[in-house]
């Protein structure tokens, strides 16, 4: 995939992560729990409060688009070393669970 | 009161909390329990935050650390080669105290007494506990070098902890003679942070290279070959043309000696004489976990899915001091272990819900201004060692955008990690 299609794919994936219905939010289902822990993963880049520049703000994304951009990291249809090492090893509970996690947080 | 009446509270709850649940030793007893942790860098805050702010108050966290102000060795590179100011490197331990209720005791930690669980400071004070967390990173080996010793650190600073001895190290290359040659001796493996002695030559090349563009660096290293090699040769040969000479063990034969008087280093090919120079000798774990009696050889060996030290259930070691056996001795892998740990602690003090490890590290290295690179992956506990998932590195002769993305996204690193270990 050439950059310009790998970008045009992650504007793509941003825009399905705006505001959705209710009814297409509660399509994820996952252990809040679970996707808090996992999400200790995710804080070492990830800040959960604030901008920061170099690395994208996930807090408060929505449910529909993390997984759907975590599967494209997993497919390696979008292009980061690291993102696509973390999506690897995670199967699609692990993906809901950190989904709805995010979910729940204030977008900054 | 209202100190009083939290802790008494926190009591009770606690003790009604045991009526329900089956060995719980520590809570049947009523009282809270107590983790200590001793030291306050990457592996050690991370670990006293997460057990404090998961906990909800139900452990008392103790975090031992001698400096009030904690200077991240990750990034003292960029500090060296200009990008980055001294202070912004400096950490407090404000939000650990003040947010999250921690007990910041700042001392040094001396000696444990394993049968009876307590931990003696420099001071003469002790602290009792359920659990100890050491995470004491690493003590320079000063004999590995003939000729190399503490008192030598100020003509040939190794500049491997941070702090004073990077602040000393930008002086005396920035303040190096016109036309001069810097030496640098590589560390032997295992040592902290991989690509850091190469980082390092880097940033030294940066400066050279605007303020003085006829010095020369020699890098001798006792290894035949180094982490990123690849992309550090190709980015020397690009950025700093013919300034870097990388020469190893085979081509070498033997680094015999440094003298931190003439400033000579003795090789078995030649004797190299420096204007400037650095030894970063060997490594071993901090004093602590010899003392705790946790370590075998010069490392303290855990248990991959708890990083419980193999030696006593009741100590855990994190971060460069541990045999994380794949994962590299870095700020990220000990930030990572922390989690697992602080975990484990829970669920083993608390009954909290245990999940299965997950470790993660990168390391990124920033070779010329926006060119970046990094090396990383995922790893999981196995029975005798943590091993490798899924690795990744980046390629030699990738695009600019590409290599300014990678070192802006270790910036946003650097913002978050510091935030995930003190705020």
């Amino acid at each position: 995939m050439t950059g310009r299609l790998v970008r045009r794919g992650l504007v793509a994936l941003v825009m399905a992560t705006l505001p959705l219905p209710a009814a297409a939010e509660e399509q994820v289902k996952g252990d809040i729990e679970y996707g808090e822990y996992l999400s200790a993963e995710c804080v070492a880049c990830h800040q959960t409060k604030g901008h920061n520049p170099g690395i994208p703000q996930i807090a408060g994304m929505n449910a529909t688009g993390m997984v759907a951009i975590l599967r494209a990291y997993k497919a390696k249809e979008l292009e980061n070393a690291t993102m696509q090492t973390i999506a690897a090893r995670l199967d699609d509970e692990q993906m809901a669970a950190l989904a709805v996690f995010y979910a729940s947080l204030p977008a900054e | 009161m209202t100190t009083f009446n939290r802790r008494r509270f926190n009591t009770l709850f606690a003790g009604t909390a045991a009526t329900g649940m089956l060995a719980m030793p520590n809570i049947a007893r009523a009282a809270k329990p107590k983790v200590v942790v001793v030291g306050g860098g990457a592996g050690g805050a991370t670990a006293a935050r997460y057990l404090a702010k998961d906990s909800k108050g139900a452990i008392d966290v103790t975090l031992v650390e001698a400096s009030k102000r904690y200077y991240t060795c990750f990034f003292s590179n960029l500090y060296l080669g200009g990008y980055r100011d001294y202070d912004s490197i400096g950490h407090g331990y404000d939000g650990l105290a003040y947010g999250h209720g921690i007990n910041m005791v700042h001392d040094w930690a001396s000696s444990v007494d394993a049968a009876g669980k307590k931990l003696m400071l420099a001071s003469g004070a002790s602290l009792s506990y359920d659990k100890l967390v050491l995470s004491p990173g690493i003590d320079i080996k000063y004999d590995s070098v003939a000729g190399y010793s503490v008192e030598a650190q100020n003509a040939m600073p190794h500049a491997w902890k941070s702090g004073t001895q990077v602040q000393l190290l930008k002086a005396q290359v920035e303040n190096m003679k016109e036309g001069g040659t810097y030496v640098m001796v590589a560390p032997p493996n295992p040592y902290r942070c991989p690509p850091g002695p190469y980082e390092r030559v880097s940033m030294i090349a940066h400066i050279f290279k605007q303020k003085n563009p006829t010095a020369k660096i020699i890098i001798l290293d006792p290894k035949e070959k180094f982490s990123k090699q690849a992309l550090f040769m190709e980015g020397w040969q690009k950025h700093y043309p013919g300034m870097v000479e990388w020469i190893g063990a085979g081509m070498h034969g033997g680094i015999k000696s440094v003298n931190p008087e003439t400033m000579e280093i003795e090789t078995d090919l030649d004797t190299f004489k420096a204007d400037a120079a650095t030894v970063i000798p060997g490594q071993k774990a901090g004093s602590i976990a010899f003392a705790a009696g946790v370590t075998d050889g010069d490392w303290a060996p855990i248990v991959p899915a708890t990083m419980a030290s193999r030696a006593d259930e009741n100590i855990f070691v994190l971060g460069d001091a541990s045999v994380a056996s794949a994962m590299p001795k870095s700020g990220f892998s000990a930030n990572s272990q922390a989690k697992v740990a602080a975990n484990a602690i829970r669920g083993q003090l608390t009954g909290s819900k245990v999940f299965p490890a997950r470790f993660a590290n990168t390391c990124w290295s920033l070779i010329s201004t926006d060119d970046g690179v990094k090396v990383g992956a995922s790893y999981t506990a196995g029975e005798e060692k943590i091993e490798a998932v899924d690795t990744f590195i980046s390629k030699t002769g990738e695009d600019a955008a590409l290599r300014k993305a990678t070192y802006d996204e270790s910036e946003g690193w650097y913002s978050s990690i510091t935030t995930d270990m003190f705020s």
